[in-house]
């Protein structure tokens, strides 16, 4: 198989697995200028930290320049007149900080000498966390934990994360600095991107995985410490050290100028080696994410379902499917691996022959007798100190495209178009009812839902919508609490059409109570109060009463304080039902949407509940979707809807009064069953 | 709630006061029940380390890999064939060891070695003979572990301490390598004797193995080479020394070696050098690149984000891992579902997820510590030879750090548990609020739920915080404890060294390599940096030792999963269920999530295949739990249910829940399409979808009435369907659910709520479908193709199809029958349950449809 086929079938694969990973956002692919882009708002976005990111760079700055320019001295004084016992008065080649303390030992014997230079070094230990030249007389804080081995498992560092370059008081303080700065950046993210996803319109959430949003917030948005920290802060540092290195290194060996050069190119060399792969890069590591977002999605959806796992029998089959997906995101992990590890060995290899020629350089200039052997080691000291940052900023680039990856995913959702409010009119106190005029509505897939709807329906009502399975009493209903905006035609409330209206001057007077019950782990109360927070105990318990919930409840263990799990609780299906209805109930708002609240009811709680809707539709307009007959019959309006299509409406009586009408014919299949 | 748009400034104002919920550097609050004092703490070092060895399971396959034998007809894996042993193995050894003493004659009389040499040469080989028969004759299987570690333990040490310096002894050396090789085939090669014939068996797959035995050759080689690049750099081309002999005669130039040459070298000479100096390195580096691409190593092998190990690193770690999550994740589905109430999805999702990554930190950190101890141990030795103070001094170091390891420990595992759990509790908020995103909207709980997710996530950055600022702490201690004895020894070395005072163990220091005899300037500066380095192995074990206490809550927050025993499982004697042939029965059946709040009292009943029984009974009578009990969800705790005669507990679990298919009241469908949706219950075997399946699939479409709507979708079958099937009806998903419990063809079905979501036309067709699927007529109508179908319903619709109707009302059977007989007990349960459900109806009913309906 020649390269270009096999590159375009990873590119299918990977393009497969963005596409699983997440139906509204399966184009991955950033462009150079995008990728610049990501940089610029990772930026941008963080720019209510500016106070705290310049404190923190002043800090790093001083740690980085104290260990080379106050710490190896009083190692050179212990040498040189200790044990070499050269008299403390000779003393040259010191930096004027030092000059006063050399002043003050002249006179004094070597061990005096080390005694006073053992003080130094005890406060050194104490301020700073070291006192000596080598890496083991240093001390640097940092508090990393272990991690695991794929993307997903590789943020709590990205998250907490802090170094200081100093240990002792000093690194203690920039420690705890910069760990709450780190943490501060990746709380304000992970709220925001809740916040925008949470806002986004039900029709886009419905085809949006949950394991993948999860992802998006838990291991997606920690990318901005490293996407902002390696542009914006590590290359201002690497050009700060670098030039301090170049300035001392100058002044020691002004002669040498040839070796400068030969230092400086490790940056372009490095940059030059690995910028071709920063695309590559990119990919494998959006792909590695996508990946991860499958796996998290399947063990989600299989959790979330452990009754249905369990009773079909699947738990084999989750191990499976879920293996296969969590082996699918490991491969993808090392797939980025394989680039990085790529990367490093050719820029391995560049600055190898850099630092073979550096070597040749200075060994040529001994040879040559222009330095000594011991300048050698001076000079390759200089050099080390210029390489490292000038690697770092030669290889920002690539560095940045796996935080490139993870924070495209964040902003591609936070820019996808919110459930925003369409017209600006606070929407006043419900009074009058519903009005649908010449309402259709057609799903983003092209299937039509519904054609030419027209209805009104007021408050104080009871509107049953009956039809049957897949007649679109769902997507009907849903238009008025603008789940879903008709496409065609116009849904008013007292007159104002609730595109104009603002979302929460019209989600605030409508309740919608729906098909499938979800609790929250919380208490009994907690879950009924959802709507109504600041209910009372008393309000719960009458609508519990009301939702003929509350016999049931006090018989549990801890009444209204019983903790209530999610994915599967004790209560039956029922229970969970009146859960949700009396939750409904207590909202106390206009408009009443209740899609199904009976189907798992048995007939004396129905007929109790329809009692409670009769009451509730006083001072209400109550919407019921049904089946069953003896929920629907007690409406004051029925509409029949079939095909999406509005055919019958009228009470009870009229609709039965008609002669082969469509609700007749559906009434009576289940009265002569019955 | 209305509440009105924010305005810029607001939002603004909003913006930064989220960019300030944290502290700018102190702790935050944490709650009090979210969190752990150290007088929670029930570990200790032998807990941690018991945590550690427990991942030993899942490391262990990559460790042992498997046997592939040279008989073809033998299978592959761990238990390929039998009679295999390596006794073979201490007869080869122990022939090397004594044939290689004779042969090579390592240690000439006339050697100028140290004594110690040969003595540490002869131990090594020595102890490798032992090795061998207790391997091969060792009962005890423990003694044999034991060995093997205590074996590996030296073997890694003597060989990286030993061997090197006896480099140049090639004939010690060689006589090692045979012994050693030896050594080696007895792990990778076992033999057996049968029918005259020898067979063989060869390990493979022992990745660890591999790994470690490339990072040891890429230390060999860069010791060996690094030792004489270093000497040919600064002794000759930068001295003008005479070059090393090896290196010399190596290019050619024997005339120029160390020993030989009498003068200094040119500078001609000198130039030669520096290419050859660049030559070699290169070479090096480019020949390694295989080596470092695999096992890591270099100064850029750290370049990109997590690539450190290597490769081959990371697939190892990664192998470990994936094996203890796939384990995780099926045990964690077979847990009896009282677990499951009690537990937060997200929380689950972060211990399979997150805490067991932790596991393939477990080898790293045991190594590390192992051979930083090690490290700390030869230091001490090496500097107790230049002065026993500096020894005693080292070693005094381990009693304040011990001290205060004894106090940060503990506190950092109650800090990582709380850390870890307030993330857990992060991920369960997010899972949840995500998967009841539709309630929060229609119920404007958007800035509620924000708050907090907010005020979880605060939690989880104080927690951390707190763990990571321990972390600080205890680096900075542990520094300032080891930097008082190393200043300690700052003085006494630099005063030593100024006063020239002789050092202790001239002798033994020449062993070493060492040629100090007064304390001077290069003994200064040698044993200044090997007592900060053995101090800093004191400080990195130290830090070892706390993350590990990390690692080890993770671990235990996965081993919480495997250690629950599963409430329901097989007995000793469970026979596998082939089929169900006449009855299904119920026999005075109690049972009780809680002691005193009975959910079923005294069941008892008989279903038979081809039989329609409904389950018929106010909402919460326990109509579910009967189902759950024949399913074995739960056992019961009185009275028994019988299949055929013999208890469920006489049957395999799997194979009993092979044999019923239930389709659940809360309808719940997969991110898969329709067809794999369906096919979700069908035991597979491979990939492959064999043409029966096919037909099954869409004989249960037929069934439960969905040609229409599968027919209208856009890529038919294979339409994959959204998060949890979004965008489906429920009454479209009722009967997904229902045919995917109908493709399993299984001899009981259980259909629990089916219908209640489809209108009474559909129900119809679909009812009618499944009591003719029930009688076997869809096929031959023969017994076997018969099913006993339950149904769970209030449809008097659907009730009344039932062969039999059991009436359930707060755990009791009260009346079962047929919808007739049922109806003929005067002031009857169910003819008041019909009957209110009648009436229901009749209220509304008009005059002229009430003669056409009574019934």
């Amino acid at each position: 198989m020649d390269a270009r086929s096999a590159r375009s079938r990873l590119r299918q694969r990977e393009a497969a697995l963005d596409e699983r990973a997440s139906l509204i956002d399966p184009h991955t692919d950033l462009s150079f200028g995008e990728t610049l882009e990501v940089a610029a708002r990772a930026m941008f976005l963080v720019r209510h930290f500016s106070a705290r990111f310049f404190a923190k760079i002043a800090l790093m700055f001083f740690a980085i320049t104290v260990p080379v320019t106050i710490i190896p001295w009083p190692t050179k004084i212990i040498i040189d007149h200790v044990v070499l016992a050269r008299p403390i008065e000779e003393a040259t080649g010191y930096p004027p900080i030092w000059h006063p303390f050399l002043d003050a030992l002249a006179g004094s014997s070597p061990l005096e000498v080390l005694l006073a230079v053992i003080a130094v070094f005890v406060v050194f230990v104490v301020v700073m966390g070291g006192y000596g030249q080598g890496d083991n007389a240093r001390d640097e804080t940092e508090g990393d934990l272990a991690e695991g081995h794929d993307t997903a498992t590789r943020v709590e560092n990205s998250l907490h994360g802090a170094h200081s370059y100093l240990g002792g008081i000093y690194g203690y303080i920039d420690f705890k600095i910069n760990t709450r700065l780190t943490q501060s950046v990746n709380h304000y993210l992970r709220a925001r991107l809740f916040e925008r996803i949470k806002a986004l319109p039900m029709t886009t959430l419905e085809d949006q995985r949950i394991g993948d949003s999860v992802y998006r917030v838990m291991y997606d948005a920690p990318s901005i410490n490293g996407g902002f920290y390696g542009i914006w802060y590590g290359i201002p540092m690497s050009m700060a050290v670098m030039a301090m290195a170049i300035g001392t290194f100058m002044s020691a060996y002004p002669n040498s100028p040839g070796f400068i050069l030969l230092t400086a190119a490790v940056f372009p060399c490095i940059f030059i080696l690995s910028v071709g792969f920063a695309r590559m890069a990119r990919r494998r590591a959006q792909a590695s994410r996508a990946a991860g977002a499958i796996a998290t999605s399947t063990i989600e959806e299989g959790m979330d379902n452990v009754l249905a796992v369990q009773s079909l029998g699947g738990h084999r089959h989750e191990r499976q499917r879920f293996g296969d997906d969590s082996g699918e995101s490991f491969k993808r992990f090392r797939g980025y691996a394989w680039v990085g590890i790529s990367v490093g060995q050719l820029v391995e290899i560049g600055y190898y022959m850099i630092v073979m020629g550096s070597v040749l350089y200075a060994s040529t200039m001994v040879i040559d007798g222009e330095l000594s052997p011991g300048d050698y080691g001076a000079l390759l000291f200089y050099f080390k100190w210029i390489r490292g940052p000038a690697r770092s900023m030669g290889l920002t680039w690539v560095h940045f495209q796996y935080h490139a990856a993870g924070l495209r995913r964040v902003f591609a959702l936070m820019d996808m178009p919110g459930e925003e409010d369409l017209g600006s009119r606070t929407l006043p106190p419900i009074e009058r009812g519903v009005a649908l005029r010449d309402v259709g509505l057609v799903y983003p897939d092209g299937r039509r839902a519904l054609a030419g709807v027209n209805l009104t329906a007021e408050v104080g009502q009871i509107l049953a919508i009956a039809g049957p399975t897949g007649a679109g009493k769902t997507s009907l209903a849903s238009l008025i609490p603008r789940y879903r905006v008709a496409t065609e035609g116009q849904v008013l409330i007292d007159g104002v059409d609730v595109t104009e209206a603002t979302l929460d001057s019209l989600r605030g007077q409508v309740t919608y109570v729906f098909q499938e019950t979800q609790l929250f782990s919380d208490s009994v109360a907690d879950n009924i109060r959802f709507g109504n927070p600041d209910a009372s105990a008393d309000e719960v318990e009458r609508v519990a009463r009301t939702a003929g919930a509350h016999d049931f409840i006090a018989a549990l263990p801890q009444g209204y304080d019983t903790k209530l799990g999610t994915s599967m609780s004790k209560l039956s299906v029922g229970q969970k039902q009146r859960i949700a209805i009396a939750r409904g109930l207590l909202r106390d708002s206009r408009i009443l949407i209740l899609d199904e609240p009976t189907s798992a009811l048995d007939p004396e709680t129905e007929e109790y509940l329809v009692r409670a809707l009769k009451e509730a539709a006083r001072e209400r307009l109550v919407i019921v979707i049904a089946h069953r007959l003896s929920t629907i019959a007690g409406a004051d309006k029925i509409v029949f809807l079939e095909d999406g299509k509005l055919l019958e409406e009228g009470s009870h009586a009229e609709l039965m009064a008609l002669p082969g009408g469509h609700y007749r014919r559906f009434v009576e299949l289940q009265t002569v069953a019955a | 709630m209305p509440g009105n748009a924010k305005t810029p400034d607001e939002e603004y104002a909003d913006r930064r006061a989220l960019a300030r919920a944290l502290p700018i550097m102190g702790d935050g609050p944490i709650p009090a029940d979210k969190d752990l004092s150290v007088a929670d703490d029930r570990d200790s070092l032998v807990s941690i380390i018991k945590l550690f060895l427990r991942s030993w399971p899942y490391i262990k396959p990559q460790f042992f890999g498997h046997w592939l034998a040279t008989d073809r007809y033998e299978p592959r894996g761990q238990a390929a064939g039998e009679g295999y042993s390596y006794a073979y193995l201490p007869y080869l050894v122990t022939a090397l060891a004594v044939g290689g003493l004779l042969y090579y004659d390592a240690f000439p009389d006339n050697s100028e070695r140290h004594i110690l040499y040969p003595l540490a040469v002869y131990g090594c080989v020595a102890g490798m003979v032992a090795w061998s028969w207790i391997i091969a004759f060792g009962a005890d299987p423990r003694l044999r572990v034991s060995a093997t570690v205590t074996m590996l333990l030296f073997a890694a040490y003597g060989n990286v301490v030993v061997a090197p310096s006896a480099m140049p002894d090639f004939a010690a050396s060689k006589w090692i390598a045979w012994v050693t090789g030896a050594c080696l085939l007895g792990w990778l090669v076992q033999l057996r004797v049968s029918d005259g014939r020898i067979d063989a068996r060869v390990r493979a797959s022992t990745h660890l193995v591999y790994f470690f035995f490339m990072v040891y050759l890429q230390r060999l080689i860069g010791l060996a080479t690094g030792l004489v690049l270093a000497d040919l750099l600064f002794q000759s081309i930068l001295q003008a020394d005479p070059v090393i002999p090896v290196l010399a005669n190596a290019v050619g130039q024997g005339e120029l070696a160390r020993g030989v040459l009498e003068r200094t070298l040119s500078v001609e000479e000198r130039s030669y050098y520096q290419w050859v100096y660049v030559g070699i390195s290169v070479a090096l580096l480019v020949g390694q690149t295989p080596l470092r691409i695999m096992v890591g190593g270099g100064e850029y092998a750290w370049v990109m984000y997590g690539t450190g190990g290597g490769w081959y690193k990371i697939w190892i770690l990664q192998r470990i891992n994936q094996d203890l999550r796939t384990a995780l994740v099926e045990r964690w589905h077979t847990l009896s579902l009282s677990y499951h109430s009690d537990h937060r999805t997200g929380d689950s999702i972060f211990r399979i997820y997150q805490d067991s990554a932790q596991v393939t930190a477990v080898i790293d950190r045991l190594l590390g510590i192992t051979m930083t101890i090690f490290g700390y141990l030869a230091t001490v030795f090496l500097l107790s030879l230049l002065s026993p103070w500096l020894g005693l001094i080292m070693l005094s170091v381990v009693a304040p750090t011990l001290y205060y390891a004894k106090w940060a420990m503990p506190r950092m595992r109650t800090k990582a548990l709380v850390a870890r759990a307030a993330t857990s509790d992060l991920t369960s908020r997010l899972q949840e609020s995500f998967s009841a995103i539709r309630l929060i909207k229609a119920y404007g709980a958007e800035d509620r739920i924000q708050r907090r997710l907010e005020d979880d996530s605060v939690i989880v950055f104080n927690a951390a915080y707190r763990v990571r600022v321990l972390m600080a702490l205890v680096g900075i201690i542990t520094f300032s404890i080891v930097a008082g004895a190393m200043l300690l020894s700052e003085y006494l070395i630099a005063r030593w060294a100024y006063l020239g005072v002789p050092t202790f163990s001239v002798e033994l220091i020449a062993f070493v390599g060492l040629s100090f005899v007064i304390w001077n300037l290069t003994a200064h500066q040698w044993s200044r940096d090997e007592f900060q380095g053995a101090a800093a192995g004191i400080r990195w074990a130290m830090w070892q030792w706390l993350s590990a206490q990390d690692i080890a809550m993770g671990l235990k927050r996965v081993f919480d999963i495997l250690d629950l025993e599963p409430d329901v499982v097989d007995s000793d004697d469970a026979a596998p269920l082939a089929n169900v042939r006449w009855e299904v029965r119920f026999d005075d059946v109690s049972f009780a999530y809680e002691p005193d709040r009975p959910v079923l009292d005294g069941a008892s009943f008989v279903a038979r295949p081809g039989d329609i029984t409904a389950i018929v009974g106010p909402t919460g009578s326990g109509k579910s739990t009967l189902m759950g009990l024949l399913l074995r969800l739960y056992d019961p705790g009185r009275g028994a249910i019988s299949i055929d005669g013999i208890d469920l507990r006489g049957y395999t679990v799997a194979s009993l829940r092979a044999n019923i298919a239930i389709a659940l009241q809360e309808n719940v469908l997969f991110a898969m399409s329709v067809r794999e949706n369906i096919r979700y219950a069908i035991p597979r075997d491979g990939a492959a979808i064999p043409e029966a399946d096919e037909r099954r699939v869409l004989d249960a479409i037929r069934i439960a009435c969905m040609e229409d709507y599968v027919e209208g979708l856009p890529r038919g079958l294979d339409t994959v369907l959204g998060d949890r099937g979004g965008r489906i009806s429920t009454g479209q998903r009722q009967r997904l659910s229902i045919a995917r419990a109908v493709v399993r063809d299984t001899p009981i079905l259980i259909l629990d709520e089916p219908t209640a979501a489809l209108d009474a036309a559909t129900e119809n067709r679909v009812m009618t479908n499944l009591s003719q699927w029930a009688a076997g007529q869809a096929r031959t109508g023969t017994e076997a193709d018969k099913h006993a179908i339950f149904l769970i319903t209030h449809r008097i619709s659907t009730i009344r199809r039932a062969d039999q109707i059991l009436y359930l009302d707060q755990g009791r059977i009260l009346e079962s029958g047929n919808h007739g007989e049922l109806m003929a007990i005067p002031g009857g349960r169910y003819r008041a349950f019909v009957e209110a459900e009648s009436q229901l109806s009749r209220a509304s009913r008009t005059p002229r449809a009430t003669g056409a309906s009574d019934s």
